[in-house]
């Protein structure tokens, strides 16, 4: 509720009023501190129709509604319907049962599957009817008695059916039935400082065949009648605008007025002992509003007596299409249609409000939420609300899930998962061949190589190997004082034995053989024979 | 509205005409009720026909059209209930185009339809829509990550197969290259191979060929006077490579004993004194038994195996012991190497006979052969 103005768009929405003699509706509001901007239309119907009882009128009015959306476009809107006070009388009703214990809150859930019977013993109006649409909001315990203040509020529901049927007869979707007061209480209390909204205040709806006094504090309001007379009432259309005021007759009708006033004052103070009232706001739908509220200002001193009509400024609704309807003018009209007034506060109670201060305790009467008397409230206007959502969330995943699925499609058809999977049975025959080709060339490689060390076997094994080297040295070398008794060659091997006359003989032999570079690894050995003189040698080696 | 005032003239009429008039002023003109198309009723369009018939509405006609001409606005035409055609209404129909259309004030409104609300009033269906909205937003959502992996599959796909042709591409290089280079090897090895084909038929005899040498052999030694005494030749397509399976057993003379030989020494002189048979060896030195049997067998230690012979080759081997004179022995010996330069001899063992002028040989021949 104490939302904190942003600067927003107004809030578009149409509520419905329908006076005696015309349609007021609001389109949009918007919210500044000290000001507020509404649309509005408002439309004659040919003929006076009586607002509490519309049975008689309902083609009229449906006729005249029909034409009306249809002139500006609001065909298939939804409408908020300001239900009259007459009708949807705003009250304060104690209910023995303690709404703070949470047994008792059971009890009185479950009493309210049959609302109706139940407040038909605290409502004695519910007598009169059949059945009837039925709202009601813990305000208060009353510490006396234990018994608990609701905020209640009851409409025939063959009213409504009416009301709903002139609305769907004008082309328009019915999805909320506000009470009058309540909807007068909210915008007033929203446009209050924070000492004002802290303080008990009344409101006096000056409207045709309902004017009353209603009072409003933390936890109750009242209601009391301003009984006007209908002649009184008629004079309101002639008072004149300027000085004439003061002649003998309207300063009568004057005093008759205030006395009214007073009375209602007096009723609320004395008889249902509402605590001080500090300031009066005065509301009228009368054309003459600004020279009501100043006759009343003159007599009235029980309290200050005020006016909010200069912070409300409405700007008429052009006809759409309308070809008479161009640019300069567009602008001159919209100048002399911005008009202030409170004719049209029932209706902006309806809408989302703004608060600009904090009080210091909550208001449970403005805490209460908007009284919807619509049967279906729990959901209609859930339903409207979310239907535009659906709507808009249904094209765009429609839309999406289409893109999603050309995008499926799109990517099935630009697959590359077969090419991919031929690419890799392509690539792997490749590498097998591949392999293949390098076995064969490894073998090839390795064929060459093994025909390469055959090549050099055969060259060498072409030479021959008969240790060559070693017989032409023991045939040219062997001095004549050596004798070998024995040569043993196993391949490069070899083994010489043999008897010389001396041991140097022996040793100049195989200094011999150590300075030929064809011999290696050479072991000398020799002893003295004990069979004879000579020596005996043995030398090993092997031929490189 | 001008028409309002030009009706305003409406004394002339009936009284019930002029109610319907003010009902028709209401319905915002009978321009409005043309373009709409919306019938008037039976008895309203009788009052209308009557009305534009009547005096004072022709008048008014004939100033409006006058005021029309005079201001050159030919949007006063629209002040007539009489119904025109559009295309009688050029000018206005431009002038309607060209202004600032206003907007209708709640611009997000649709047609009405009466079972939309029925439908809405009926029952709560945030829940059904809730149910539809979470049913349709999974399908979005099963069809988002479908189409997510999709895509993902796509570009793995897609970078998997440029990978893939990439890597094609250059194993198909790799296999040309292998393939060159394996015709080149392939070429080479060829060559190589008629090369050595070419060596060992022109170098290395057949098996054949080689078996008919034994008989020039030993007529080579028999005619070199020498005596074979044992022969023993041994072909196989298998390469022996142990050519000292039985060695001979020679003795070596005794060494003077010293007083300072050390063990070593005596035990050599123990060993040289033994028999090949071991019967003179001195039963007191058990000591030296092993040493002695070292000196016995005095060959060349067994030199490493050679390497396997070349490929078709084998060798046909002659295992001779002759006997004869050293230098015949010799003779005989060249004149094998020179006739068979390709011929091995890994094994000869000369040894002079004790007491006898001959000498006894013991040689391997090895003839290396092609198989073809």
């Amino acid at each position: 509720m104490k939302k904190k103005l942003k600067k927003s768009a107004p809030e578009k929405k149409l509520v419905l009023r329908i006076l005696p003699e015309e349609f007021i509706l609001t389109t949009s509001f918007y919210v500044e501190q000290f000001h507020t901007h509404t649309s509005a239309i408002r439309w004659k119907l040919p003929k006076k129709i009586d607002p509490l009882n519309i049975n008689a009128d309902l083609e009229i009015l449906s006729d005249n509604l029909q034409r009306l959306t249809k002139q500006y476009k609001l065909e298939g809107s939804q409408v908020t319907i300001v239900i009259p006070n007459g009708l949807s009388p705003l009250k304060v009703i104690g209910i023995p049962l303690n709404l703070n214990t949470s047994a008792d809150k059971k009890e009185y859930a479950a009493m309210q599957k049959q609302a109706y019977e139940f407040w038909k013993e605290y409502d004695e109006t519910l007598v009169d009817i059949k059945d009837a649409e039925i709202r009601a909001n813990f305000l208060a315990l009353n510490d006396n008695d234990g018994t608990s203040n609701m905020l209640y509020t009851a409409c025939s529901s063959k009213i409504i059916k009416e009301y709903s049927s002139v609305i769907l007869g004008g082309n328009l979707y019915p999805v909320a039935f506000i009470p009058e007061d309540q909807s007068i209480i909210r915008v007033i209390e929203s446009r209050l400082t924070r000492i004002e909204r802290e303080r008990p205040f009344c409101i006096f709806n000056l409207t045709k065949a309902s004017n009353r006094l209603i009072y409003v504090s933390n936890e109750v309001i009242y209601v009391a009648k301003v009984d006007i007379s209908d002649i009184d009432e008629i004079l309101f259309d002639e008072i004149p605008e300027d000085d004439e005021v003061e002649n003998e007759f309207w300063l009568e009708l004057t005093n008759r007025l205030s006395g009214n006033l007073k009375q209602a004052f007096a009723f609320l103070k004395d008889e249902l002992k509402a605590s001080k009232v500090e300031t009066v706001f005065f509301v009228s739908d009368h054309s003459k509003e600004n020279i009501l509220f100043e006759l009343f200002r003159k007599n009235f001193r029980l309290a200050n007596f005020r006016s909010l009509s200069s912070q409300f400024t409405f700007n008429m609704v052009p006809e759409p299409y309308d070809d008479a309807f161009d640019k300069s003018k567009d602008e001159k009209e919209v100048l002399e249609d911005k008009i202030h007034g409170s004719f049209m506060l029932s209706n902006l109670g309806c809408y989302t409000m703004h608060y600009f201060s904090t009080p210091s305790y909550k208001n449970m009467v403005i805490e209460t939420p908007l009284f919807n008397l619509h049967p279906n409230h729990n959901f209609i206007v859930n339903n409207f609300k979310f239907y535009n959502y659906l709507q808009i969330s249904r094209k765009l995943i429609i839309i999406l899930i289409v893109l999603i699925i050309s995008a499926i499609g799109y990517m099935g058809v630009m697959n590359k998962s077969d090419i991919k999977m031929k690419a890799v049975t392509e690539l792997k025959g490749m590498v097998k061949e591949l392999e293949k080709v390098q076995a064969d060339n490894a073998a090839d490689k390795f064929s060459k190589e093994q025909n390469v060390v055959d090549f050099k076997r055969l060259d060498n094994l072409k030479k021959g190997n008969y240790n060559e080297k070693l017989f032409n040295f023991i045939n040219t070398e062997l001095p004549a004082d050596l004798e070998l008794e024995r040569v043993a060659v196993r391949r490069s091997s070899f083994i010489l034995l043999g008897n010389a006359m001396s041991v140097s003989e022996a040793n100049r032999f195989y200094e011999k053989l150590l300075s030929n570079t064809n011999f290696k690894d050479l072991t000398f050995r020799v002893f003295k024979r004990t069979d004879s003189n000579l020596n005996y040698f043995e030398i090993k080696g092997n031929t490189l | 509205m001008a028409n309002k005032n030009y009706f305003g003239g409406k004394k002339a009429l009936s009284k019930r005409a002029a109610e319907l008039l003010e009902e028709i002023n209401q319905s915002k003109s009978v321009q409005t009720v043309k373009e709409t198309g919306q019938a008037l009723s039976k008895r309203a369009a009788e009052l209308l026909e009557e009305i534009n018939q009547s005096k004072s509405v022709q008048t008014v006609k004939e100033i409006s059209d006058f005021i029309g001409v005079f201001l050159g606005d030919k949007k006063t035409d629209d002040i007539s209930t009489e119904i025109k055609t559009k295309k009688e209404l050029p000018d206005a129909k431009k002038k309607r185009t060209s202004k600032k259309k206003v907007k209708p004030p709640n611009t997000g409104t649709s047609r009405f339809n009466s079972t939309h609300y029925r439908n809405l009033s009926s029952s709560n269906k945030l829940y059904l829509w809730g149910v539809e909205i979470l049913i349709t937003v999974s399908l979005f959502l099963f069809l988002l990550i479908k189409a997510i992996s999709q895509a993902n599959t796509n570009i793995d796909d897609q970078k998997i197969y440029t990978e893939t042709v990439s890597r094609i591409a250059s194993i198909n290089n790799d296999i040309e290259m292998s393939r060159k280079q394996a015709i080149f090897v392939k070429n080479e090895s060829t060559k190589l191979e008629s090369t050595l084909d070419a060596l060992r038929s022109q170098f290395f005899p057949t098996l054949k060929e080689v078996q008919n040498y034994s008989d020039d052999i030993t007529r080579l030694f028999e005619l070199s006077n020498l005596v074979i005494v044992k022969q023993n030749i041994k072909s196989s397509d298998q390469y022996n490579k142990n050519i000292d399976q039985d060695p001979p057993i020679y003795s070596i003379p005794k060494a003077e004993e010293s007083t300072l030989s050390v063990a070593g020494a005596t035990s050599n002189a123990a060993a040289t004194a033994a028999t090949p048979a071991g019967k003179n060896a001195p039963a007191a030195a058990p000591a030296a038994a092993p040493a002695a049997a070292e000196e016995k067998t005095k060959n060349p230690p067994s030199p490493p195996l050679p390497p396997p012979p070349p490929k078709n080759i084998s060798f046909i081997s002659y295992d001779l012991t002759l006997r004869g004179n050293y230098l015949n022995y010799l003779k005989a010996r060249n004149a094998l190497t020179r006739v068979l330069p390709s011929v091995n001899i890994p094994y000869e063992d000369i040894a002079k006979q004790k007491g006898k002028e001959n000498m006894e040989f013991r040689i391997i021949i090895e003839i290396p052969y092609r198989f073809k």
